[in-house]
């Protein structure tokens, strides 16, 4: 039991780092720092349900209908968009069935998608990148305010300026207002009960 | 109004699983969740997709009808814009987008010329909802709420376009001195701007 206690915690076991060769070459580095294209184009649930969601098939043929409409890369895209069999991404990140999460709050509450996905920007395949234990969960979740941005930099890839604090010790440096800092606006609570995250 | 676009999401395949299924049983339930794979169904989704011609409860006549102008409704239709439409039509509007020089067939218009100025809110509505020429439609990613929204702000950002001084308040002339806060949205991703847009941001709370 102990090994196994072990074994999960060891990177193999979490996920962390392994990247994932997906159906399809999609790189958001392309899509993301080239295209400017913003993570909620595509993950468009992720404001207001649980799962950030992944994009249907006609999204990527928003664009791909115009560009490099006849590379091979896309052929299986085409093939989805035009039988509407699904593309089946693999999942890269997945917590165990018994742990509730949900991404519309923590969007809501000013988290940014770097601080829990990393530089997605920067990986030509998607690895996860903190262990995502509960541990990590709770770090966070007993203290937030470090790690709360004002709610237009949610997909913003990077914090104020690196290594320079956050962005409410930024909010408090600059003298500015203490009511106008991220966790105050937002309105930003501890939340460390079990049933938080075990319902 | 079928909502085609979903009639194609992604399923996941989950063959990377690692072994502790096997050993916990509530590690890996019986259960679904939004774009799981499962094998109950014949297309292998966990995601049913409605049947035809279906729409959604939230879809009232009174929707449909165009909400009233406030700052709150520019401001999310600013937001919007910025997320769904300046990918390809330029965060301005005009055309000028890095994905917009990569299309081979026809890139979009600027949205700043005579004809499109003249375009009324409910037509630029119509033209997300349906999509135009080799513009595909919006309607499964942009909800109805937000099109009205998107639609006041294209307005908004035509009138800006072509602004002279006369259109400023006298009051607020002399904030035009002042330099430029750069739009954060823009420079989202990338990192220089974006730290010039935080602090200038707390500057103007003095
Ligand atoms: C052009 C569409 C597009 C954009 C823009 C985009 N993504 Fe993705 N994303 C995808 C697709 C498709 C997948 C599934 C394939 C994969 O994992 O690479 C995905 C997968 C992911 C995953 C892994 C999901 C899993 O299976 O666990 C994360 C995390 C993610 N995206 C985050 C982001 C973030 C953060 C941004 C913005 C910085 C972003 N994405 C922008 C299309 C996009
Ligand atoms: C907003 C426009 C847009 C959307 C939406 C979009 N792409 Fe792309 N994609 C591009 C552009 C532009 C390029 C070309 C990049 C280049 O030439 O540098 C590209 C390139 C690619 C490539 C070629 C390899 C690479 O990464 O350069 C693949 C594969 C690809 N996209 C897959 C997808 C998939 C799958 C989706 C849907 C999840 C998608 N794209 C959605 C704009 C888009
Ligand atoms: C508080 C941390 C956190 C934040 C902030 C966050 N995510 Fe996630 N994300 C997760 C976790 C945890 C999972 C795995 C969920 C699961 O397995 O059920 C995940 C999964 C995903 C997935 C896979 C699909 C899904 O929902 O399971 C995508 C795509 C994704 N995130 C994109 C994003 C984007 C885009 C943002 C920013 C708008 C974002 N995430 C912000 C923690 C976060
Ligand atoms: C970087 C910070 C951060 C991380 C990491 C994080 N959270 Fe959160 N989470 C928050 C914040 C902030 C809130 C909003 C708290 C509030 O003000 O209500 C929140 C709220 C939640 C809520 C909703 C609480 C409620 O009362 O409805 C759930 C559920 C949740 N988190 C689950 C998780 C899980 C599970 C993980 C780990 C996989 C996680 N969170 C990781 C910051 C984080
Ligand atoms: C912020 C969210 C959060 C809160 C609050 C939380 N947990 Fe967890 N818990 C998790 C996550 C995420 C995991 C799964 C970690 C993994 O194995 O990937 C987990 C796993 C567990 C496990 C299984 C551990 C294992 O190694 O298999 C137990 C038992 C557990 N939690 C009990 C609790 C109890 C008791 C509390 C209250 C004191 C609590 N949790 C509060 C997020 C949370």
């Amino acid at each position: 039991m102990l090994l196994l206690l072990l074994y999960k915690r060891t990177p193999l076991a979490t996920l962390q780092h392994e990247p994932v060769t997906q159906p399809i070459e999609f790189d958001h580095r392309h899509h993301v720092a080239d295209d400017g294209i913003d993570c909620r184009y595509c993950h468009n649930t992720v404001e207001t349900s649980s799962s950030a969601g992944y994009p249907a098939t006609s999204v990527c043929m928003n664009c791909h209908a115009q560009i490099w409409n006849q590379s091979p890369y896309l052929d299986l895209v085409r093939k989805s968009y035009f039988t509407g069999q699904a593309i089946e991404w693999k999942k890269v990140h997945r917590l165990p069935d018994f742990v509730y999460f949900n991404h519309s709050i923590h969007v809501a509450k000013g988290v940014g998608c770097v601080t829990c996905h990393g530089r997605v920007d920067e990986m030509a395949e998607i690895h996860q990148g903190p262990d995502m234990q509960m541990s990590w969960c709770l770090d966070c979740h007993r203290n937030p305010k470090p790690n709360i941005r004002p709610r237009q930099y949610i997909t913003a890839m990077i914090d104020p300026a690196p290594g320079q604090g956050t962005f409410e010790t930024h909010f408090s440096e600059s003298g500015s207002n203490t009511s106008q800092s991220p966790t105050t606006m937002n309105d930003v609570h501890s939340r460390t009960s079990c049933t938080t995250c075990h319902r | 109004m079928t909502r085609a676009g979903l009639l194609f999401v992604g399923v996941l395949s989950l063959a990377g699983c690692p072994v502790e299924s096997d050993i916990d049983p509530m590690m890996r339930q019986e259960k679904m969740k939004p774009y799981w794979p499962n094998d109950f169904y014949s297309d292998n989704r966990a995601m049913r997709i409605p049947p035809a011609n279906a729409v959604p409860r939230e879809r009232t006549l009174a929707a449909l009808t165009p909400p009233p102008v406030t700052a709150a409704l520019v401001e999310r239709g600013r937001e919007r814009f910025d997320i769904h439409c300046a990918v390809c039509h330029g965060f301005a509007g005009d055309g000028d987008s890095v994905v917009a020089s990569k299309m081979s067939l026809r890139a979009p218009p600027s949205l700043h010329s005579d004809k499109l100025r003249g375009y009324t809110v409910a037509q630029l509505f119509e033209v997300m909802t349906q999509g135009y020429g080799y513009m595909p439609k919006y309607d499964s990613e942009v909800s109805v709420a937000d099109r009205w929204a998107i639609a006041n702000y294209a307005k908004a950002l035509q009138l800006s376009q072509r602004a002279s001084l006369d259109d400023v308040p006298a009051d607020k002339r002399g904030d035009l001195d002042k330099p430029v806060q750069p739009a954060g949205e823009k420079g989202e991703q990338h990192g220089g701007e974006h730290h010039g847009g935080t602090s200038q941001h707390s500057e103007n709370k003095e």
